[in-house]
């Protein structure tokens, strides 16, 4: 951790000054872009962000890391004008600037690029990027001028864009897209990126990492917040890690492995991927799926789930994934096919197969897990008042005995019951929802994305829960696109591709490589066809 | 210390408190007869038939949805009650059969725009406004336009001068309480204790809160939601016979355009319009804060348009307010995470 590199940036990424644009400074390019030195940042009496040292470099790829709450976003807002610091200096290119608002950072050429996406889906490319400062010819719009900007743009970057394109109409790795082309059109020189991947497949993801190094090359800077490490290993020249409101330390480009980082950002090492033992098998409990079909979108779908067992579903966005564990839960009503617990037929019914211990934890955690207004306590009762009620009657004392102890069994924090679930972070959010099916005898649990945005402490309590919870006897299935997460996790790993199974594959033989190949279309060694 | 007295005069309920004694202060000063007892008994009668509405509604507002239809559901029952009750020759059995009758007419009426709601999906705005026009057009059907007054005796049950209801309640209380405030006691607890003791009123907050997580843990939302449409016309249709036996008559302009004043309760007493949020306790706040502020508009002899202007602005002042305190609390809420997490 002594490594606090305030001075040792190493050049620019790439300097090739070739193809000057006015997007980009080039001439800086070799130089510091951000400075930050102590800055202090105090919420009623909370410190939040303790002397600060930052830096970001023009044409690098600067990641930043820390757990949800140590400090990041406050760092980012105090940077992009949101907040204004309490103690502390900034310098934009060696001048010691003072950032009061968004238009501030702005003019400094300071550009995020938020998790929700600004973008208008009704109107074209072109006309997003231009929204409110729209070039204009004697009082009317020049849209020709304003498309071949655009159109300069796009070629300069290399970008695969079509400047007519309707925002609806496009993907979500070609509307981040478009948002980093608004950011360039505005001469950002530093553009932040706050978990730019959560809503991508990996194919989109690679597409955006291309991207960002094109950036890169030119010689802007590139502030990435991310929780995924893969990406942050793959992208990053410099890596700062936060905890508690500190700068926990930078490590340079060679010096970044997954476990020093790990160990940094929760400060405490943490076990590695190898303690892997194999597991216990339970079989006389399963799940069986037989010649399942959902629409279009599912088609004859057979496989075995057994007891002790986490079954990993691979596959890209839209492979089939979340509809084949929403037929299985009841959430939607499949077209055909059995499914089978330990040899009874499933119901259709979502109640009834609660009853019978099934519990779901879905992808969008505020659209379909969280009630966020209700209390924690209510989030994790709300499916149980079959077991805390007589005659539709509430036991008051159960209710708020089951909620502790679920708040205790899963360290929901902060412990308060009668806190608004809202109003936590989104790893304590996934445990609550995870609380709400586990303090239920459960007998399957059906997982979609469960850990998106859920920092990595919190992750590996999630999945050491996960892990307990199959070793009991219960089946897990889980649709994951993590594919660390799939490989760490996963006693077998079955990838879907266009409403099929493509491959298999056992503990041993699961590699990330050997997941993403089988997803894009390509079987390898380790898999079996199916 | 300070600060403290502060938080709790910007929370919600210090908000609502203050507001309240605020206008007693004035009051106090501008005119002495809003402090005698019979001005709190006419406060009080007031707001009974409002208040039974505003119960009625809260149930639908809190899973997402609004009756607009309360005040018309309120007119056409008291005019079946009553015109049945007639027919009869105003006997006790005729008046109770015409009063079931009502009711179920309400109840039915509830579960179509229920069923509206959530099986086409239809804004329940649009819906109850337009079930509102229906119902209140088919009142003509009942009573050919005249209003049926039944008489000022036998059935009647009187408070000092005031015919106050017209079920035969036997030889009244000994504290000397009007029927409508009992009923309206009768009805908040009722539908306090379903809101807060039974798994129905935990479902109602769920599906208002979100109501995808609803059914994905296998509350039968829909179900729910029809379920509240019913409660709310069955309460809004004994609001309009409480009503009738209050104003003596039945007809067209029972109860007519009172789902303003039940929303205008709702919004004062800190009921989330979205659904999800709020309680029986804040809506008979609101209630009675709109039932006082109408008594001190009339004890001052406002006139009636400046009457109509003053409501407009204590719902916009209500909103904003109850933000404020939301926002205040969630910025309350955020520091004691925040030292929550540091301590922990």
């Amino acid at each position: 951790m002594e490594d606090r590199t305030d001075k040792t940036y190493e050049g620019a990424g790439g300097a090739e000054n070739g193809n000057q644009n006015d997007t980009v400074n080039t001439e800086a390019n070799d130089g510091v872009f951000l400075e930050a030195k102590g800055i202090y940042k105090q919420f009623s009496g909370v410190t939040v962000l303790e002397d600060a040292d930052f830096s970001v470099n023009c044409g690098e790829v600067h990641a930043l890391m820390g757990e949800n709450g140590a400090g990041k976003s406050t760092l980012i807002k105090i940077i992009t004008g949101v907040y204004t610091k309490d103690a502390g200096e900034l310098y934009v290119e060696g001048k010691s600037v003072e950032i009061h608002n968004r238009q501030d950072a702005r003019n400094l050429g300071i550009q995020v690029i938020y998790q929700e996406l600004s973008l208008i889906p009704a109107l074209t490319v072109t006309e997003n990027i231009f929204l409110g400062a729209e070039t204009a010819k004697h009082g009317w719009m020049d849209k020709k001028a304003m498309r071949e900007r655009v159109q300069s743009l796009i070629e300069h970057y290399g970008f695969d864009l079509d400047p007519d394109a309707v925002v609806d109409t496009m993907g979500m790795a070609k509307r981040q897209m478009a948002e980093i082309l608004k950011a360039l059109a505005f001469k950002a020189k530093l553009i932040i990126m706050d978990e730019p991947t959560s809503s991508l497949s990996a194919a989109e993801s690679e597409k955006l990492f291309e991207t960002i190094d094109g950036l890169r090359n030119r010689g802007a800077g590139i502030l990435y917040i991310s929780h995924r490490l893969d990406e942050v290993y793959r992208l990053s020249d410099r890596l700062t890690v936060m905890r508690d409101g500190k700068i926990v330390g930078v490590l340079k480009k060679g010096e970044i492995d997954p476990h020093t980082v790990t160990t940094m950002m929760i400060g405490r090492d943490v076990a590695g991927d190898e303690d892997k033992g194999a597991t216990k098998r339970y079989e006389d409990h399963w799940l069986e799926v037989k010649n399942l079909s959902y629409s279009h979108m599912l088609k004859d779908v057979n496989f075995t789930a057994y007891g002790g067992e986490i079954l990993g579903i691979g596959g890209l966005v839209g492979s089939g994934r979340t509809e084949l564990i929403r037929c299985i839960y009841g959430a939607a009503k499949r077209s055909g096919g059995t499914i089978m617990l330990d040899g009874k037929p499933v119901s259709r019914s979502i109640r009834r197969n609660i009853r019978n211990g099934f519990g779901y934890v879905p992808e969008d955690r505020h659209a379909e897990g969280l009630v966020p207004l209700l209390n924690v306590e209510k989030n994790i009762t709300i499916a149980s008042y079959d077991k805390l009620s007589s005659a539709s009657l509430v036991n008051r004392r159960k209710e708020i005995a089951w909620a502790d102890k679920a708040i205790k069994d899963y360290d929901i924090r902060p412990p308060m019951r009668t806190l608004a679930a809202g109003s936590l972070s989104g790893g304590n959010q996934q445990k609550t929802i995870l609380g709400r099916w586990l303090s239920r005898d459960l007998r399957l649990l059906l997982l979609d994305e469960p850990t998106v945005g859920v920092d990595v402490g919190v992750k590996m309590d999630l999945y050491r829960l996960l892990r307990e919870f199959a070793d009991n006897g219960a089946i897990v299935v889980m649709v994951s696109s993590d594919l660390a997460e799939l490989v760490y996790l996963s006693d077998r790993v079955l990838v879907m591709r266009d409403g099929r199974f493509f491959e298999e594959f056992t503990r041993g033989n699961i590699t990330q490589e050997s997941l993403l190949l089988a997803a894009s279309g390509v079987h390898t060694e380790e898999g079996m066809s199916l | 210390m300070m600060k403290k007295a502060i938080r709790a005069i910007g929370s919600a309920w210090g908000q609502r408190i203050t507001l309240l004694v605020l206008i007693c202060i004035v009051m106090a000063i501008a005119e002495p007869v809003f402090f005698k007892l019979d001005n709190y008994k006419s406060i009080l009668l007031a707001i009974a038939v409002n208040g039974v509405m505003v119960c009625g509604m809260l149930f639908t507002v809190l899973v997402g949805g609004m009756d607009l239809s309360v005040g018309a559901m309120a007119g056409i029952s008291a005019s079946i009650a009553y015109r049945i009750a007639e027919s009869s020759g105003f006997t006790t059995s005729g008046f109770l059969s015409g009063c079931a009758l009502a009711l179920a007419l309400c109840l039915v009426a509830g579960a179509v725009s229920g069923l509206l709601v959530t099986r086409f999906a239809l804004p329940a705005f649009v819906v109850t406004l337009a079930m509102k026009y229906i119902v209140y057009g088919s009142i003509y059907l009942v009573t050919q336009g005249f209003f049926v007054l039944p008489p000022a005796h036998g059935l009647s049950y009187q408070v000092g001068n005031q015919i106050v209801f017209s079920i035969p309640v036997g030889g009244g209380n000994k504290l000397n309480i009007p029927m409508p405030v009992i009923i309206l006691i009768i009805v908040v607890a009722i539908c306090a204790f379903v809101l807060v003791k039974t798994t129905y009123g935990r479902k109602l907050y769920a599906i208002g809160g979100n109501k995808n997580v609803a059914n994905l843990v296998g509350i039968k939302s829909n179900a729910n939601i029809v379920g509240a449409f019913m409660i709310s016309g069955v309460l809004a249709g004994i609001a309009g016979i409480m009503l009738a036996s209050m104003n003596g008559q039945a007809g067209q302009t029972t109860a007519l355009n009172y789902e303003g004043n039940v929303l205008m309760a709702m919004v004062v007493g800190g009921v989330n319009l979205a659904g999800g949020e709020g309680g029986v306790a804040g809506a008979i706040f609101g209630a009675l804060f709109v039932g006082i502020i109408n008594n001190v508009m009339v004890l001052l002899s406002v006139e009636a348009t400046i009457q109509t202007f003053v409501r407009g602005i204590v719902i916009l002042a209500a909103m904003t307010l109850n933000m404020y305190a939301r926002r205040g609390s969630t910025g309350a809420m955020k520091i004691k995470i925040a030292k929550a997490d540091k301590a922990a």
